[in-house]
C-alpha cells in the first residue's frame, strides 16, 4: 500500500495540489485537503477499472474535501502573486491566474476541473452533485465573468 | 483564454517538502488522531448538553413534588446528601398519597 501511495503522489499530486490551491487559495489548507484526500485513499483502499476513473475519484474526494475547508473557514488568506511563482507559474501566465482566483468558488471549481484537469461533463456533475445541463450553465457563466474580469482588470 | 487558463495552472507544482510530509504523515496515519479530536469534541459538547437537560429536568420534578426552592435541592447535588433528599421525596410522596 506504501509503494502505492508513492505512485499516486508521483502521479497526481500535482493534479490534486494545484486544484486545491485554486479552491481554497491558501497553501496551508490545500496541503491539509491533499492530506485528506490521500488519507481516504489509504483507509478505503479502492479499485479502479482505469487510470482516468483513479484520477476522477481522486479529483471527487479532493474537490469535497477543498469545498468543506472552504465553506468551513470563514477567513479566506489569498496567495499572492510572489506566491504563486514559488509554485511554478511562469509571470505572464500570473494575470489570468489571478482572474481565475477572483472567481466565486463554484465557478472557480468547475472550470479548473473541465479544463484544467479535463474532467467530462458526467464526472464534473459527479463530483460536484449536480445534473450535467447544469454544469454547463456554470462553465458557461464562468467563462464570461473570467472575460470580464479579465478584460476589465488586466487588459489595457 | 482556455488554452491560457491551462497553461498557467497547469505549471503550478506541489513542492518536495509538502509531498513528503503529506506520505509521511498519512503513512503514520497520524491525521486520523486530527480528526478525532474534532469528534471528540462533537460527543463531549452532545455529552455536556444532555446531561445539563437531565440535571434541568430532574432539578423542576424535585422542585414541583417537594415543595422545595431550587437552592435547598441543589444544596443535596455536591454532597453525599442526595439519598436523604430521596428518601425525604419518597416519604412526602407517600405521605400525600396516604
Amino acid at each position: 500500500m506504501d509503494r502505492d501511495l508513492d505512485r499516486v503522489m508521483e502521479r497526481y499530486g500535482n493534479n490534486l495540489f494545484r486544484l486545491c490551491l485554486l479552491i481554497l487559495k491558501n497553501s496551508g489548507d490545500a496541503e491539509d485537503a491533499v492530506q485528506e484526500t490521500f488519507l481516504k485513499y489509504y483507509q478505503s483502499a479502492p479499485s479502479f477499472e482505469t487510470p482516468e476513473h483513479e484520477k476522477a475519484w481522486l479529483l471527487t474526494v479532493a474537490t469535497n474535501k477543498a469545498r468543506d475547508m472552504y465553506r468551513f473557514h470563514f477567513h479566506h488568506p489569498q496567495v499572492d502573486l510572489e506566491e504563486w511563482r514559488e509554485y511554478g507559474v511562469q509571470k505572464e501566465d500570473s494575470y489570468i491566474l489571478e482572474a481565475l482566483t477572483r472567481l466565486p468558488e463554484k465557478y472557480r471549481t468547475a472550470l479548473t476541473l473541465y479544463y484544467v484537469e479535463e474532467l467530462k461533463i458526467r464526472e464534473i456533475a459527479n463530483a460536484l452533485h449536480m445534473k450535467e445541463s447544469a454544469v454547463k450553465m456554470r462553465l458557461q457563466k464562468g467563462r464570461q465573468l473570467l472575460e470580464e474580469i479579465y478584460r476589465k482588470e488586466y487588459m489595457v | 483564454m482556455n488554452n491560457e487558463m491551462k497553461r498557467a495552472v497547469g505549471h503550478i507544482e506541489m513542492p518536495a517538502d509538502m509531498r513528503r510530509r503529506i506520505l509521511t504523515n498519512v503513512k503514520k496515519e497520524k491525521k486520523v488522531q486530527k480528526l478525532n479530536i474534532r469528534e471528540i469534541a462533537a460527543l463531549a459538547a452532545s455529552f455536556i448538553i444532555f446531561i445539563s437537560s437531565v440535571f434541568y429536568f430532574s432539578t423542576t420534578i424535585i422542585e414541583i413534588n417537594s415543595n422545595r426552592s431550587l437552592e435547598q435541592i441543589m444544596m443535596f447535588f455536591p454532597t453525599v446528601e442526595l439519598p436523604k433528599l430521596m428518601d425525604s421525596l419518597e416519604s412526602t410522596i407517600v405521605g400525600q398519597a396516604e
